[in-house]
């Protein structure tokens, strides 16, 4: 409770002459805010100059966004763009595949974006990471064979050496046939080759799959076509995330 | 001593190797073939039996001469109904291309055989012929952003294009060069329509102003007509058999309402509300109420409205579509379209003269069927409408729906779509009608019953817009898959398949011989014999 006073101003109203006092102590103000200002000093002198000076440019902007208001300016006549025939302009959000392919054919024209991979670095893998030496022979001494200790991807119809030819063994478990490549639609879709890994050739040669490993993707579900009107099946993709610790390709079509 | 025998006459070589017997006339049973019309299945002549191996040609003369009213014969396109346990998704009849035993004895489905009496529907075609699209004569750019309408002239001289760089251009279509820039409008030109005398030119645009030019000179007759408050969706011009002179204008928008512009005295005539939606076609039809003209309106409300076009009063709400309905067309679309000309190419000397014979040409198409329409819609569906039955009475579609509990009934429902019907599109004679949906097919739809005829498949994307050549023979589909096809509507096959442009085709227009089309790649494409 104790609101006293604004239940007298409720019931009597203020004084007569209170608005015009305060438009005078408003008016006032400025003249006793730099009489302060300049008689401050030390620390606190700094800290009262520094507000003071934001104030000024905070009110300096907002004069000049006012001015740019007032002034009668030329329509800027910016068109919008992504034109789209009228059947298509409710239809937002369907988008797809094409948005990239588009983008990325621009590009190509533009001739500014030389060919690049996403992916254009890749952590190197030394071959102890990448092996793991298998101890052979009656008494384990001998130490030739290898096993390949990252993803791989081992094509239809391969057969294994004979134990003593097999040089590198790429375990089963870490086979993989199937990538999630991401372009607007998402697709799992299996991969028919591992077409060059930047690391090694001899990685390539082994289709070892590493972050950055260039794969190729049927994407015929995707309904792409070339210039010349044909469907395109097989896309090369790169190959995203580190597949030995996911479980799992993901990858990108970087062109289209 | 025995007489020596002559020695074994010479055979004949070519090219060293003897020449090959000569073949037996093939062995070919006889069919009895009754000949009926396709128009009102009455029979054209008394059963007749034949060799079944009569070529086309001769099946033609034929009927021609059992037929024969006048010295000129027609052409004619023969066709079989397959019975319905033979009916397959891809087509309901087979089409005599070679002759009757080639192809509906030999068909696969077996439904035939010699002992049937064949009933041979003959239907009419055109006397000129459209020779197919085969090269893409020329690539025209100049638009710097996607191309989005394209329209030919009546006489097919000049080509509108319509882009999203807010300019139209004009093309002339003789040495397919840029023949003039129209600037002015604020937005993207969304559509472009001839007037059916070619005299002016109007554009739509994104800015919601319709605009008017002058295609002989470039230049915009007057100030943009201004009024809707959203975009443009679709133009419409009254037909020239009506109104010769001055003929007005209508105009579809976003904003729901449909407004019909004098051109003459360039003021609003009135506006057309009622539509709570996006009106997404409008086509001013050349019959109604008393043949002075009537205006169809398609809308994302889901219904269908028709309204008399003097004065704006409706007529008839029809609600049967269950999602927008975002395509519309007539059978006499092309008529109208290009009203007094013809394949003859004369040029009306007056407006009288022209509107007689653009008035010959829609009583023409309109004697044997009246005005039809059929609207699509994202429901997968379409129908086929015959509101006006009987062009002088208009009491007659109000007294079938008053039978009806007041709703009014479509001719036939189309259904076989998988997703969204794109674009409808009804033959120059009308016999036939084709659907583009997005589900990647065309579908061919009998124009008059709306019965269906075949699948066509092919696109590997969606299909946007169809167009007919003037002969009615020629389909040509444009694609987000880049292609354009052209059907081959005997056998249903894609006849040529049209690749080039590198993006998605948005629009498609096809004059006597030539094939327009543009689309995102910015570069309008002639394709042409």
């Amino acid at each position: 409770m104790n609101e006293y006073i604004e239940e007298h101003i409720k019931r009597h109203g203020r004084r007569l002459d209170y608005y015009e006092r305060k438009r005078k102590r408003e008016a006032r103000s400025v003249h006793r805010q730099s009489a302060v200002a300049q008689k401050a000093f030390g620390l606190k002198a700094k800290l009262l100059h520094a507000k003071r000076h934001a104030e000024k440019v905070q009110l300096k902007k907002t004069l000049k966004a006012h001015d740019e208001r007032n002034v009668k300016q030329k329509d800027s006549s910016n068109v919008p763009d992504g034109a789209l025939p009228t059947f298509l302009l409710d239809r937002e959000g369907q988008k797809d595949a094409k948005a990239l392919s588009t983008a990325i054919k621009q590009k190509r024209k533009d001739k500014a974006a030389k060919y690049a991979v996403p992916l254009p670095k890749v952590r190197g893998i030394a071959e102890d990471e990448m092996f793991k030496v298998m101890r052979t022979g009656k008494s384990k001494k001998k130490s030739w064979k290898r096993m390949v200790t990252k993803a791989t991807f081992v094509g239809e119809g391969f057969t294994r050496k004979p134990v003593k030819m097999e040089r590198f063994v790429r375990p089963m478990a870490l086979r993989y046939k199937k990538a999630n490549p991401t372009s607007r639609q998402r697709s799992n879709s299996k991969f028919s080759a591992s077409r060059k890994n930047p690391q090694s050739p001899m990685y390539t040669q082994l289709g070892v799959l590493t972050k950055g490993t260039v794969i190729e993707v049927n994407v015929s579900e995707l309904g792409m076509v070339t210039a010349g009107g044909k469907v395109v099946f097989g896309k090369y993709a790169q190959v995203t995330n580190n597949p030995e610790n996911d479980g799992c390709i993901n990858a990108v079509l970087p062109v289209v | 001593m025995a007489t020596l025998l002559p020695p074994p006459k010479r055979q004949k070589l070519y090219n060293g190797v003897p020449e090959p017997e000569k073949a037996l006339p093939e062995q070919s049973p006889n069919v009895i073939v009754q000949f009926v019309s396709e128009d009102d299945g009455s029979a054209l002549a008394p059963a007749v039996s034949l060799p079944a191996n009569v070529s086309r040609e001769d099946l033609q003369s034929l009927v021609n001469t059992l037929t024969s009213k006048t010295d000129e014969p027609v052409p004619f396109q023969f066709h079989v109904a397959l019975p319905a346990d033979a009916v397959t998704n891809e087509s309901t009849r087979i089409v005599v291309s070679k002759s009757i035993e080639a192809d509906v004895l030999s068909h696969p489905s077996h439904a035939f055989s010699p002992e049937d009496i064949l009933v041979v529907r003959c239907s009419p075609q055109s006397v000129f012929r459209v020779r197919p699209a085969t090269r893409c004569s020329s690539s025209l750019s100049g638009h710097t952003s996607p191309i989005l309408c394209a329209s030919f002239s009546p006489t097919g001289n000049l080509l509108a294009t319509g882009s999203g760089d807010t300019n139209a251009r004009l093309w002339d279509l003789f040495t397919e060069t840029p023949s003039h820039t129209l600037t002015g409008h604020r937005g993207w030109v969304l559509c472009v329509e001839w007037e059916a005398l070619e005299r002016k030119l109007a554009t739509g645009g994104h800015d919601g102003h319709v605009r008017i030019w002058d295609p002989e000179t470039g230049k915009p007759i007057g100030d943009a007509l201004k009024g809707h408050t959203k975009w443009i969706t679709s133009l419409s011009w009254e037909p020239i058999h009506i109104n010769p002179s001055s003929p007005r204008l209508a105009s579809s928008s976003k904003d729901g309402t449909v407004k019909v512009w004098a051109i003459a005295t360039r003021r609003l005539e009135y506006t057309l509300g009622g539509h709570t939606a996006s009106v997404n076609v409008v086509r001013w039809g050349g019959g109604g109420l008393n043949g002075k003209g009537v205006l169809y309106t398609a809308s994302s409300d889901r219904t269908v409205r028709i309204w008399d076009a003097n004065g704006g009063k409706i007529l008839h709400i029809l609600k049967d579509h269950a999602h927008w309905v975002t395509t519309l067309s007539l059978n006499t679309d092309f008529v109208l379209r290009t009203g007094p000309f013809d394949h003859t190419g004369k040029r009306p000397t007056s407006d009288e003269d022209a509107q007689s014979r653009a008035l010959a040409r829609y009583n023409a198409l309109v004697s044997s069927t009246s005005e039809l329409m059929i609207t699509g819609s994202d429901d997968h569906t379409l129908f086929l409408w015959s509101l006006f039955p009987s062009r002088s009475d208009s009491s007659v579609p109000s007294e079938t729906a008053a039978s009806n509990g007041g709703k009014l009934k479509p001719l036939a429902r189309l259904t076989g779509h998988q997703r969204q019907v794109a674009h409808v599109a009804f033959s120059p004679d009308g016999r036939w009608a084709a659907s583009a949906a997005w589900d990647n097919s065309v579908r061919l739809w009998e124009g008059r019953t709306g019965k269906f005829v075949a699948t066509l498949r092919g696109h590997i994307g969606a299909v946007y817009r169809l167009t007919w050549s003037a002969d009615s023979r020629l389909l040509v589909s444009a694609s987000k898959d880049t292609t354009l096809k052209i059907w081959d509507l005997k056998t249903y096959k894609i006849k040529t398949d049209l690749p080039g442009h590198t993006d998605e085709v948005y629009c498609v227009d096809f004059v006597a011989d030539k094939i327009v089309s543009g689309g995102r790649d910015r570069v309008v494409k002639i394709w042409k014999n």
